[in-house]
């Protein structure tokens, strides 16, 4: 199923951030929404997401996505592992081994995977968030930012891995220039 | 090592002042005794530390606070439930918070003895210390639970959303350790004043086998180191429901800090 935008309109206390935009998204590949900070790229992941509603204009296919956020989101209480267990499953006891093995292909080792997120660098909750992301099976993965905290080796890695997931659904993540869109491997869109 | 000893020897040196300041007072309270020198308004020390243990002998005493113990407390537990549903539906409904927020001022801001004399003609001296205790522990409540439910983060909960956490979990691992965090010392403080208002409660309302009552009878009789004996009770039941209630609120905050749902009861 593929994700449809159809002359989607947002604005915010009477500045427009998005304005009339369309875009038909296939079922799956790796798309970057290309622009400047404040031109509405989280805002446009948000409407996706349908945690911000749109003034008007309609989105369609959406029903489940997954979300990598920018400011990463975890549970202050819960360790890396349990992040992603208790947050995506019904059982956590029983998918730790698959969590454990998405935090490690991600870098994390095993006594990192049970530090609490105040206990981890910027990069190292960036990965949980990401392995959140990468395991929830949604048809739709957003990712905002996903290499901010990241150094060269690691961006490489988690590239790899966004490239792995957009053979098999609709990746979508934000950028900042075309270079970067370009450099991911990514088709740009851009905003404006 | 260094920093152990330094900690020990500054506990000894908070101990050491603290029991000077006792000292101090307990000499102030003497000389002004002697002074007054009316032994029913104003007894003296050890006069008073002689009333306080002849009652610490008596069946009746135990007898008495356990019953004003249980009283209070049936009421703070009472005030608890009730505020924490009236803060659950007022976050929710609008027009429940219009309607309660005057209310709570008003609980709030009107003398506790208005209340007990009020509601001593309307249900009687019995159940007065309960109610009493209820109508302090309500506002008290209400407020922290409404702040916890309106802080909650939208960050996380939007997060939760995404990812179709039920809502059994979503409250287990979002707002129950942000609730706790409130409730805990809004609880502490409840118990205390919901503690001092339930004796002046009874004194007023001459409640049947209660602290206040015994209070109110030394009072009629003029024996100042009974009356006094009995608000020595009272001060050291305080204390010690304070310092109970604290040890176990740091205990739970300790345990919302490292809250880690069960996988059962998720």
């Amino acid at each position: 199923m593929s994700l449809c935008i159809n002359r989607l309109t947002k604005a915010f206390d009477g500045r427009t951030v998005i304005k009339d935009f369309s875009y038909n998204f296939p079922a799956c590949g790796l798309f970057s929404l290309v622009g400047k900070s404040g031109e509405g790229k989280t805002t446009l992941l948000r409407m996706i997401a349908s945690l911000t509603r749109p003034d008007s204009g309609t989105i369609t296919g959406h029903a489940s996505v997954s979300v990598a956020f920018q400011e990463y989101r975890l549970i202050e209480h819960l360790n890396a592992i349990q992040n992603l267990t208790f947050v995506l499953y019904k059982d956590p006891k029983a998918n730790e081994e698959r969590a454990s093995r998405m935090l490690a292909d991600l870098q994390l080792t095993a006594q990192e995977q049970h530090l609490l997120p105040r206990q981890l660098s910027g990069g190292m909750k960036q990965r949980v968030s990401l392995a959140r992301a990468f395991l929830h099976d949604a048809p739709i993965l957003l990712l905002d930012e996903p290499f901010k905290e990241l150094d060269p080796a690691l961006c490489a890695l988690v590239l790899e891995r966004i490239r792995e997931e957009s053979t098999r659904r609709l990746v979508l993540l934000t950028v900042h220039s075309a270079e970067d869109a370009e450099r991911y491997g990514a088709t740009p869109v851009y905003l404006s | 090592m260094r920093a152990s000893r330094k900690t020990d020897l500054s506990r000894l040196r908070r101990i050491l002042y603290g029991g000077i300041a006792v000292v101090f007072w307990l000499i102030v309270w003497e000389v002004i005794a002697r002074t007054v020198d009316l032994s029913f308004a104003l007894p003296g020390v050890l006069e008073t530390l002689g009333a306080f243990a002849s009652l610490l002998l008596q069946g009746t005493f135990w007898k008495t606070v356990l019953l004003s113990l249980g009283r209070i407390a049936l009421g703070l537990l009472i005030g608890v439930v009730v505020g924490i549903l009236l803060a659950v539906v007022s976050v929710r409904v609008a027009a429940v918070d219009a309607i309660l927020s005057p209310a709570m001022v008003f609980i709030r801001s009107t003398p506790v003895a208005s209340f007990i004399l009020v509601l001593w003609v309307i249900i009687g001296r019995a159940a007065v210390p309960v109610v009493i205790a209820v109508l302090m522990v309500i506002p008290i409540v209400y407020q922290n639970i409404c702040t916890s439910l309106q802080s909650l983060d939208t960050h996380l909960s939007d997060m939760l959303t995404v990812f179709h956490v039920s809502p059994l979990r979503r409250f287990r691992i979002l707002v129950l350790p942000s609730m706790l965090r409130y409730l805990i010392p809004a609880f502490v403080t409840a118990a205390g004043l919901s503690w001092k208002a339930g004796i002046a409660a009874e004194i007023i309302a001459y409640t049947k086998d209660s602290i206040g009552r015994s209070i109110a009878n030394a009072k009629n009789e003029f024996d100042g180191p009974a009356m006094f004996a009995w608000t020595m009770a009272v001060v050291l039941l305080s204390f010690g429901i304070e310092k109970l209630l604290t040890f176990i609120g740091r205990r739970a905050n300790r345990r919302v800090a490292l809250y880690q749902p069960s996988d059962e009861s998720l």
